[in-house]
Formats: C-alpha cells, sequence, structure tokens
C-alpha cells in the first residue's frame, strides 16, 4: 500500500514518545495477513500487509520525552511492536521512531504508515522542537 | 485604575510595567510602608520600621493600620479589586486584613493558608503556588494553549506535589515545556486539581496566571465542520471532543458572502453548544474571530476561514462514489462535495504538479506525472472545459480504451473535501484553496474514477502502463528489470527520454528491501529520464506523493536520481510509452 503518510503533525500528536534509535533485534513475528489473489502483473498499490513485528530498540536520541507509561531514555534500549502494514523492520533499520500508547502489555507501537521512513528526521526534529 | 495617593501610585504604575504584575510578600510591604506613613514618619523610615526583626504579621499590620488613611483604604481596595494584578496568598491575605475584609493569617504566606482551594491558588509566570491538602499530587492543564495540542482536558500533566502542611510552590521553568502544560503565560487559563494518595481528587480550580495578557484565545479550526442544511443555514459542529478555543472565550462568526454575523460563547470545556447554526450555504466562507476577554475585544482579527461543506448546490448525483475508506455504512460519503473554481492549467502542465491524495492509486498520479513531464500537450488535449445549460462549468476529459476507441467523461469540478484540510483525494502542488488550486489533475483523477466506476473501483492498486494507455492512446513496452540486461534497461530510458515518451516503474512487494532506503515497497513511480555523470549511470525519477525521496537534496519535492544498480535493486519493471 503506497498512500502517502499521514500528515506527520497529526501522528505526532498521538506520540507519547518520539526517539531517534536502531532496532537491535527481532524478537516476533506474527503470522502473515492474507494476501490479495487478483494481482495481475505491472500492478501497484495493491496493498498487502507486513505481519507485525516484536522489536527490541536501543534509544540514541530522545526527540521527546515519554509520558502515559513510556519511559524512554538515551542509551536504553525498549521493546516495541511494528504493526501489520506496509512496512518491516530489521535488526540494522534506523530513524526516527515515533512511539505511540502501550498496549496492554505495556508495549508501545511504532506509529507511521511506514514507521521510521515516514518522515525525514529533520522534519520530525523540527516538529518535535516546534510541539 | 485611579491611585489618589502619591505614595501608592509610583508602586502601583511600577507593579504595573512588570511582566507579570505580580504582589508577592516583599512588595506587599512597600504597599504597607506607604500606607503607614504618617506626617512625622515617611514611607522609607515605615518600611525600616516594618522590616525590623522579630515583628510579627501582626506587628506590621498594625504599623500599617496607623498611618491608614480613608483615601489609603480606598486605594488599597482599588488595588485589590481593579489592578489586574497577581497576588501571592500571603501578600492578598495582608492586603485584605488592612482593609478589614479578612483576618490576618498571622503565618504568612510561609504557613498555612486558608482551606478553600480557589482562593489558596495562584499562578503567574513565574509559577504555580498556594495550598491543597497535604501530600498530593499536582496535576494540571493549561487550557489556553490545549485547543492548538491534540489534548483532551482531562489529559493533565503531574506539575509537582504539596508538601506536609499541603503547600506547593512551583517553578515555571519546571513545571511547563511539553505536553498539557507547554507553557505559562499572562492570561492563560490553568485547570488544576490535587489527587490523593488513594486515588481520588479534589474539583478541578480555575486559574488565571496573572501579568499582562498579550496572548489571545486559540481557535482550532480543525475541530469544527460547516455543513449546509440545505434550507439556507449552515450547521456549526464540533467533531471532536477536544477543546476548540479557551472555555469562556467570545467567538464570531462572519459568513463573508452575506455579513451575517453569529456571536458564541465557549462552555467551559472550550466547545461551543450544539445546534448553531448561521445564514449561508455550501461554497461560503466563514470567518472565525476569538476574544478572551482581554486581546481582540472587538473580534475584528480573524483567527482563521472555514469552507461550507454541502450539497446544497453541488449535483452528486454524476459524481463518483467515494472510497469504502471515506463511505458510511449506509453509503454515504463521510465527506461532502465541495465546488473548486481554481483555473485548470497555471503555467502549463507539469509532472510537479501532482500529488497522490489519501488513495490507494499510486499508479495513476505516476502515470500522470510521466506523462505530464514528457507529453504535456497530451494532458492538456485531453481535457476541455466547458459551460453547461444551467451555466455552470463543466469539464470534458477523453481517455482511450484498451481498443483504441475514445471515450468522453463529463465532470464537475466538486471534489470530496473536508473542512479544513482541503481534498481528501489527487491535489495540486501549492495552494489548494478552493478558488486557486490549479484543477488539471484533480479533474483528471475524478474522470477517470467515473470512467473506470468509482474512487474505490481506481483506489485499490493498478497499472501505471494502462494509465499512460488511457491519457495517450498508445501502447506501452514493459521491462522486467529481472529478466532484462541493465544495459538494455539503461538505454531504453534514455532514448525514450531523448525522445519525450513517458515512462513508469514500479517496486516489487518485498517490504523488507526498502526499508531506510528512501524508496516505498509496492510503489509506482514516473521516470524522468536516464544520465549519465562522472563514469556512473543514473535514472531521474518522482515520487508521486510529491514527497519522501531516496538521498536528501534538502527538497523532500519527490524528485530524485538512483544509480543504475541501485535502480535495478528497487524497482521490478519498468513501462515505456511506444512512440
Amino acid at each position: 500500500m503506497a498512500i502517502p503518510p499521514e500528515p506527520l503533525q497529526s501522528v505526532l500528536f498521538d506520540a507519547k514518545a518520539v526517539v531517534t534509535g536502531e532496532v537491535v533485534s527481532v524478537d516476533a513475528t506474527g503470522p502473515a495477513p492474507e494476501q490479495r489473489s487478483d494481482v495481475k502483473k505491472g500492478m501497484k498499490d495493491v496493498g498487502n500487509k507486513a505481519p507485525w513485528q516484536t522489536v527490541t530498540l536501543r534509544i540514541d536520541a530522545v526527540l521527546s520525552p515519554g509520558k502515559d507509561g513510556v519511559v524512554v531514555k538515551k542509551g536504553d534500549t525498549i521493546v516495541v511492536r511494528k504493526p501489520e502494514g506496509a512496512y518491516v523492520v530489521d535488526k540494522g533499520t534506523v530513524g526516527p521512531f515515533l512511539l505511540g500508547a502501550p498496549d496492554d502489555d505495556g508495549v508501545p507501537p511504532i506509529l507511521g504508515r511506514y514507521g521510521p521512513d515516514s518522515w525525514r528526521l529533520d522534519l520530525v526534529e523540527k516538529a518535535c522542537k516546534k510541539a | 485604575m485611579r491611585i489618589a495617593d502619591r505614595q501608592l501610585n509610583p508602586i502601583t504604575q511600577r507593579i504595573a510595567a512588570t511582566p507579570n504584575k505580580l504582589v508577592d510578600d516583599k512588595v506587599v510591604l512597600e504597599l504597607l510602608a506607604a500606607v503607614g506613613d504618617r506626617a512625622f514618619r515617611g514611607a522609607d523610615a515605615t518600611l525600616s520600621q516594618l522590616l525590623q526583626p522579630g515583628l510579627t504579621r501582626k506587628d506590621q499590620l498594625e504599623i500599617a493600620r496607623g498611618g491608614l488613611s480613608r483615601r489609603e483604604t480606598n486605594d488599597i481596595e482599588t488595588i485589590l479589586d481593579q489592578s489586574g494584578f497577581s497576588f501571592s496568598p500571603g501578600a492578598k491575605n495582608f492586603l485584605e486584613a488592612l482593609v478589614g475584609r479578612a483576618t490576618l493569617n498571622e503565618s504568612g504566606g510561609a504557613g498555612p493558608l486558608p482551606p478553600p482551594p480557589s482562593s489558596g491558588v495562584s499562578a503567574d509566570v513565574s509559577g504555580i503556588r498556594g495550598s491543597l491538602e497535604k501530600n498530593m499530587v499536582i496535576e494540571a492543564i493549561n487550557l489556553s494553549s490545549a485547543p492548538a495540542l491534540r489534548l483532551h482536558l482531562e489529559d493533565t500533566k503531574q506539575i509537582g506535589t504539596t508538601d506536609a502542611q499541603g503547600r506547593f510552590v512551583l517553578d515555571a521553568n519546571k513545571i511547563t515545556g511539553t505536553d498539557a502544560m507547554n507553557r505559562l503565560a499572562a492570561g492563560d487559563v490553568i485547570r488544576l486539581r490535587g489527587r490523593r494518595a488513594d486515588g481520588t481528587a479534589t474539583d478541578w480550580i480555575e486559574l488565571k496566571v496573572g501579568g499582562r495578557d498579550v496572548d489571545n484565545a486559540q481557535f482550532n479550526g480543525m475541530r469544527l465542520t460547516l455543513t449546509d442544511d440545505g434550507r439556507g443555514k449552515v450547521g456549526l459542529t464540533h467533531n471532536t471532543n477536544r477543546p476548540l478555543t479557551e472555555p469562556g472565550a467570545a467567538m464570531r462568526f462572519t459568513n463573508l458572502r452575506t455579513g451575517d454575523v453569529l456571536d458564541v460563547t465557549a462552555n467551559a470545556d472550550g466547545s461551543i453548544p450544539a445546534g448553531l447554526k448561521i445564514a449561508g450555504k455550501s461554497g461560503d466562507q466563514i470567518a472565525v474571530s476569538v476574544s478572551d476577554g482581554t486581546n481582540n475585544k472587538d473580534l475584528k482579527t480573524i483567527a482563521t476561514t472555514l469552507s461550507v461543506l454541502g450539497q446544497g448546490d453541488v449535483d452528486a448525483a454524476d459524481d463518483p462514489k467515494p472510497h469504502k475508506d471515506e463511505t458510511k455504512p449506509d453509503g454515504a460519503p463521510m465527506y461532502p462535495l465541495r465546488r473548486y473554481t481554481g483555473p485548470l492549467f497555471t503555467n502549463g502542465v507539469q509532472s510537479s504538479d501532482v500529488r497522490q491524495g489519501a488513495i490507494g492509486n499510486c499508479y495513476f498520479p505516476a502515470a500522470c506525472g510521466a506523462v505530464a513531464h514528457q507529453m504535456p500537450k497530451a494532458i492538456e488535449d485531453a481535457i476541455t472545459e466547458t459551460t453547461n445549460a444551467a451555466g455552470e462549468r463543466e469539464f470534458n476529459v477523453r481517455f482511450f480504451s484498451r481498443s483504441g476507441r475514445m471515450e468522453m467523461v463529463t465532470v464537475d469540478a466538486d471534489l470530496y473535501t473536508r473542512s479544513w484540510g482541503g481534498p481528501i483525494y489527487g491535489t495540486t502542488t501549492g495552494n489548494n484553496d478552493a478558488d486557486k488550486m490549479e484543477l488539471w489533475f484533480p479533474i483528471l483523477e475524478k474522470a477517470f474514477a467515473k470512467w473506470k466506476g468509482s474512487y474505490d473501483t481506481i483506489g485499490n492498486g493498478g497499472s501505471p502502463a494502462d494509465v499512460m494507455t488511457a491519457l495517450t492512446g498508445k501502447p506501452t513496452t514493459y521491462y522486467d528489470t529481472g529478466y532484462t540486461d541493465a544495459d538494455e534497461i539503461f538505454r531504453a530510458i534514455k532514448t525514450a527520454g531523448d525522445k519525450k515518451l513517458p515512462m513508469t516503474a514500479g517496486t516489487n512487494d518485498d517490504k523488507k528491501l526498502y526499508t531506510n532506503t528512501g524508496v516505498y515497497a509496492d510503489h509506482a513511480y514516473s521516470v524522468l529520464g536516464a544520465e549519465e555523470a562522472n563514469g556512473k549511470k543514473y535514472v531521474l525519477l518522482r515520487n508521486p506523493w510529491g514527497e519522501s525521496e531516496a538521498g536528501n537534496d534538502g527538497k523532500n519535492d519527490g524528485y530524485f536520481k538512483l544509480e543504475m544498480s541501485q535502480f535495478l535493486k528497487l524497482y521490478g519493471d519498468v513501462a515505456i510509452l511506444r512512440a
């Protein structure tokens, strides 16, 4: 699904913390969501989703401090959830991570349609300073 | 405010000139000295006497009362009632005791203060102080800044605790900066309460930050929807439970076409009363001005202008239905149509005009961008603007079927739109105002949706090659990068670019391949050409989002180039229009 990313400002409002960091391990991966069977050659924007992942994220910088149960500190590692969606992360994936409200297990989700690739770091930094 | 006493007058003027207009214990002693002076003892001598070690507050009060005249009493009452100054609890109690309104709290600002929290808490730009119950956690939210943030009124921030006596003094620098308490500016309305260890909380206390209020109330236009009711009225709907504006703010809605005015006072939660209506119809512009009672009192400064949406003058019968994601369970569109009146073309047709909307049809803007780049006249020739029998603007759009047959689709310029934020689907880069947005791309997209059935039909994936054919009537050549020699692909792109033939390229669905590359999986791009520089071969591309690209040239406009090896790694196919 290659729909443009959501407006940064709207997602930033939902973020409980904004950090830059690196995925140090992929700890779990969900089952593959159902894929479309009517895809023809050359077709784009099909919208198939990648499975959810639970990953460990090393925090390299805190752009917007944690709140509502999301505790973030430079140098810490935290477990976050990559929801089912249009992207996957892997060990070594870097970027700005906007983290949402923790789920029932206390694990915050990565926000943004494309996770750390949704918005350029400089735009996220600028938006965090402005907020 | 008129202060008659010549000793008090300069002190009050000095206080009024300070940013926070705070009267604390130190300032109050100056006031006491000014009223405590007598014919044989000036204010300076009185101040020295008031500052003598060992004096109690009661002693100080007696010294001040000793010189207090009727006129000075009136002046102190004026200061208390009309000055707009902020008073520390101790200072206020001292002045009130001086004029006989209250019993002196002998332990002053450092001791236990009267229990009613509403009178026991004050704020100025330096901080919040006062007294609640002992050992409470204090929660607060700035109601004045909340409308601009994604906050409910209950989204408070814990800003400190009370001590064993219930007192607290919270430094502004330590309690502000983010979220619910992002600032402490003069005039701001702060909502505050104390939470006990057992989880229960006091009632809310609302207090105004003392000082010279120069910031007007905010208004968040995203949270208001204006809808034509079809009977000459426009309904005002607060579309969220987050605040629209500061509690109690005065709001004026003015229909810029008719001049009709609606004055409203915001509710205590920053909302507007339900059921509000103003005369008007779809397409009208409604100016909104707000006042916090201090700033913009005449409501002449406009905070924002919102568009009236609705079916009043829009014929929806012949418009393509929206995507299922924008359709209510009963089949009705979630967003109304709005008529756009901007020019069909501004400075001709360019690839940079195209911006994909919130719909899964990247193949369509990618193809349009490619044709716009190489064959802009093909797009100009495909759209003819006319006026129908009713005198309304229409657009006849020509497409070619796969068999090469020309088919005409007629659409108007009514687009599914939010009150704030413009059209939902494809737009044109730049100004998206209803009377300014360049229309060719959203018109082309609407006609394509109508031709194929609906926005839902075109919004779940498709082929950019098919769109290039639909726009030009010519077939395409398809290259699978996994099965075609790299040099052959480069040559084909270079030659096509030189011949001004539109091209697109698509990425694969292997999402892992794209993370952190600046290129996105399952996505179509416009190919603008190829070039060689410093012995390396590059492909020039554009993301139809109009942003988000590989590398960082500082523009974030969707344009970028990839070295051939990287292009072949990330792109699975290339489609080139045949000459």
